[in-house]
């Protein structure tokens, strides 16, 4: 069988480009990224019968082969680059039918690349609703190509497009515009001085905003015959060109294209009145969120629950099973414990997607980012970004991998930056139980100063988010192409097959990829802590027995054992490191052991509640417990380690560190680099140390 | 050092292998500060 045809799929965002993928392709899919960049690649299979096989590839939304973005570049490389292994056989332009005309645009740019180019026009079945009629074969006549009507929603047409992909070797590659026409003399030129490429793939190249990475760059030997233009004139040059290709359009659908407004109705203006509206609209939002940010705790609540149980009981009936020794111990410890840790995660993952797609889906997403474009806009931000922080108070790794949806890389990056102070759900354990501590119980003006508190801690991350923002924004000398362009996609029901491919693909690409990392430092962490090289370690049991004798204690078998995994611990590598690390972390009020919990925490912040139950020896599940071990806690001049300053000082370290390997590794990913993380682990670890060394110092 | 000693050797030596090289993989083109963007 000869090698499979290659099918680009291409069109304006919000055209149904996603769902006419998954129609062609079903599940055969493959996510990946694009080589050396982060940009999402999707390929899918298709068969058009026994001899005709095809790869379809998505290509990343753009309004046009003029790109401003990272997404849309990859689109145009992809086109000009006859030698790229994912270049095209046939390119299908998806275009919407309430916004044919500008959509078309991009059609005769791509039909100028000399592309055998097929148009669809998508969302057919709201023609009648919106009182247009399409005359096909005299669209297709005028266009010079084949037309696929088609509806995703009910399901028509996509036998229509196999068809006339099968018959791919019929369709036009000529182009609709003769290119020379926007400056015969500069066209002339360009022919003289480079006669064996294509006049508009040059012309494409030198007037793109963005750099291609696989063009090489020549010295023109002979100048001379060369005239080069200035930006602004090279711009005036593209809107001529714009212009053009709009003449060109309008020609074209003055007899294949008709739209009589009067017969079309109009809830979906009053709909887009209510949910852009200056107050209700922001008030609709807010409580939108807030149902959502709801039900993901309360949803993902009972899952998480019931992967900690298994895990737990995973752990233990490894330990039960197997002969005791080191590597039974690293299954259930280890291993099982770093499965767990990445898959507690998925719950609100999952949810958090279905949440934003449904959202997206709907179309309300869209008026959501127009609303907040205004307010973000100062701080460096994107209208995009609001949800992103919002999904950060769940947790920093579904957050981080939704500012995939902000196209600029500035705001995009900012975002990224800033993400992990949203108070994520990991922080709570850590505020619940020292806030307990340290905080009365008393009431002001009806409300409790506990939640209260934790109230404060909220807004502080959220705070803190936008003037981190507002700082990076100044200090980041990345060039931002400031216009802010939003399709404003009809409100439709969301579709299901959509939002379950988005789901799974969002948490299948976590647990993939931040799930290694997350795993393999669960390993390391795991043997630092299990493991000793001093004698006290290594006689660990004589040691602690000798002790509990002298002191004349009578305990049960768990607490000699709990006393006994406290005491290596203490003499772990992990331990020894706690003691070393003692003289930094005493100015802020702790201790060697807060200082492990530290470490460990690293791990995962809500793991220091976890570490200061093993080091005080009780069982973690009895939280009243720890907090009254804690509280017994003393220091060697007899006051309490967990006062106010310490506590405070825990709270706002807590609040401003990034401690969480999860967030480093999904910001790894996604930014494509260990910069990012590394500066962002960086300024986040010394704000949270300067502020609880002050908060301490202060209070002490 | 018995069997299960070494094999918990090995899968450490992995996974410090495996982050090392994370660490340490070569990034080209954006993401990062390159011009692209």
């Amino acid at each position: 069988m000869s090698s499979p045809l290659k099918v680009a799929l291409i069109g304006n965002p919000n055209t149904g480009k996603t769902s006419i993928f998954n129609a062609l392709t079903g599940l055969r899919q493959k996510v990946g990224n694009y080589p050396g960049i982060t940009v999402e690649k999707k390929t899918g299979a298709c068969s058009f019968g026994p001899d005709l096989n095809a790869t379809i590839y998505d290509l990343p939304g753009t309004y046009s082969l003029n790109t401003t973005s990272l997404d849309e570049s990859v689109a145009v490389e992809i086109l000009l680059n006859r030698r790229d292994p994912d270049f095209p056989d046939v390119v299908v332009v998806i275009a919407e039918v309430e916004n044919l005309k500008r959509n078309l645009l991009l059609f005769t740019q791509i039909k100028d690349l000399g592309l055998r180019t097929i148009l669809v026009i998508n969302m057919s079945d709201r023609m009648k609703r919106l009182g247009i009629e399409i005359d096909v074969p005299s669209l297709e006549s005028s266009l010079d190509t084949r037309i696929a009507l088609l509806s995703s929603r009910n399901d028509t047409g996509i036998e229509d497009l196999k068809a006339i992909l099968s018959d791919y070797k019929s369709i036009s590659d000529q182009p609709s515009l003769d290119i020379t026409d926007i400056d015969k003399a500069y066209f002339e030129n360009l022919k003289t001085t480079f006669p064996k490429i294509d006049g508009y793939k040059l012309w494409l190249a030198i007037t793109q905003d963005v750099n291609f990475m696989p063009i090489e760059k020549k010295v023109i030997p002979d100048r001379s015959a060369f005239s080069t233009k200035s930006k602004a004139e090279l711009q005036k040059m593209q809107h001529r060109e714009t212009v053009l290709r709009y003449k060109y359009i309008n020609n074209a659908l003055k007899e294949g294209y008709q739209k009589d407004l009067s017969k079309a109705d109009g809830i979906q203006g009053v709909l887009d009145r209510i949910f852009t509206h200056k107050i209700f609209g922001y008030l609709i939002f807010f409580v939108i969120l807030f149902t959502m940010f709801q039900a993901i705790f309360d949803f993902s609540s009972y899952p998480m629950d019931a992967i900690d149980h298994f895990f737990a009981s995973a752990s233990e009936w490894i330990k039960a099973t197997l002969p005791s020794g080191v590597l039974t111990d690293l299954l259930a410890e280890g291993i099982v414990a770093g499965i767990g840790g990445v898959v507690i995660f998925i719950p609100q993952i999952a949810f958090l997607f279905l949440f934003i797609s449904i959202l997206e889906e709907s179309g309300y997403m869209s008026r959501v980012v127009f609303l907040m474009d205004r307010i973000m806009k100062p701080f460096g931000l994107s209208g995009k970004s609001v949800v992103p922080l919002m999904s950060g108070m769940a947790c920093a790794i579904p957050a981080v991998m939704a500012t995939r949806t902000i196209e600029n890389w500035k705001e995009r990056l900012i975002t990224i930056m800033v993400v992990p102070f949203t108070t994520c759900s990991a922080r709570l354990p850590v505020y619940l139980i020292i806030i307990a501590l340290v905080i009365p119980e008393g009431r002001f003006l009806g409300l409790g100063y506990q939640a209260l508190v934790l109230t404060g801690l909220y807004l502080l991350g959220f705070l803190a988010a936008v003037v981190a923002a507002a700082i990076l924004n100044r200090g980041l000398n990345i060039e931002r192409r400031s216009f802010f362009m939003i399709e404003m996609p009809t409100f439709k029901p969301p579709q299901f097959r959509n939002v379950a491919i988005t789901v799974f693909e969002k948490t299948k690409s976590f647990v993939l990829e931040a799930g290694k990392i997350i795993l393999a430092l669960s390993v390391v962490i795991w043997f630092l802590g299990s493991n000793g090289y001093s004698d006290s370690f290594k006689n660990a049991e004589a040691e602690v027995i000798q002790q509990i004798q002298q002191q004349g204690l009578n305990l049960s078998d768990d607490e000699l054992s709990q006393k006994l995994s406290s005491y290596k611990l203490e003499h772990s590598y992990i331990g020894v490191l706690g003691k070393i690390i003692e003289p930094v972390v005493k100015p802020l009020g702790y201790d060697w052991k807060i200082g492990i919990a530290v470490i460990t925490s690293f791990a995962a912040r809500e793991v220091f509640v976890g570490t200061l139950a093993t080091i005080y020896s009780v069982g973690e599940e009895s939280e009243s417990t720890i907090v009254g071990r804690m509280a017994l806690e003393t220091d060697e001049l007899g006051k309490p380690i967990f006062n106010l300053a310490s506590g405070v000082s825990i709270l706002l370290f807590y609040a401003f560190a990034m401690q969480c390997m999860s967030t480093i590794a999904v910001v790894r990913k996604e930014t494509n680099s260990w910069k990012w993380p590394m500066i962002q682990l960086g300024y986040m670890t010394l704000l949270a140390y300067l502020s609880a060394l002050i908060a301490y110092q202060t209070l002490i | 050092m018995g069997v299960q000693e070494y094999i918990v050797l090995a899968v450490l030596a992995a996974a410090i292998i495996y982050l090392a090289l994370r660490f340490t993989k070569k990034n080209s083109g954006c993401g990062d500060d390159c011009n692209c963007h």
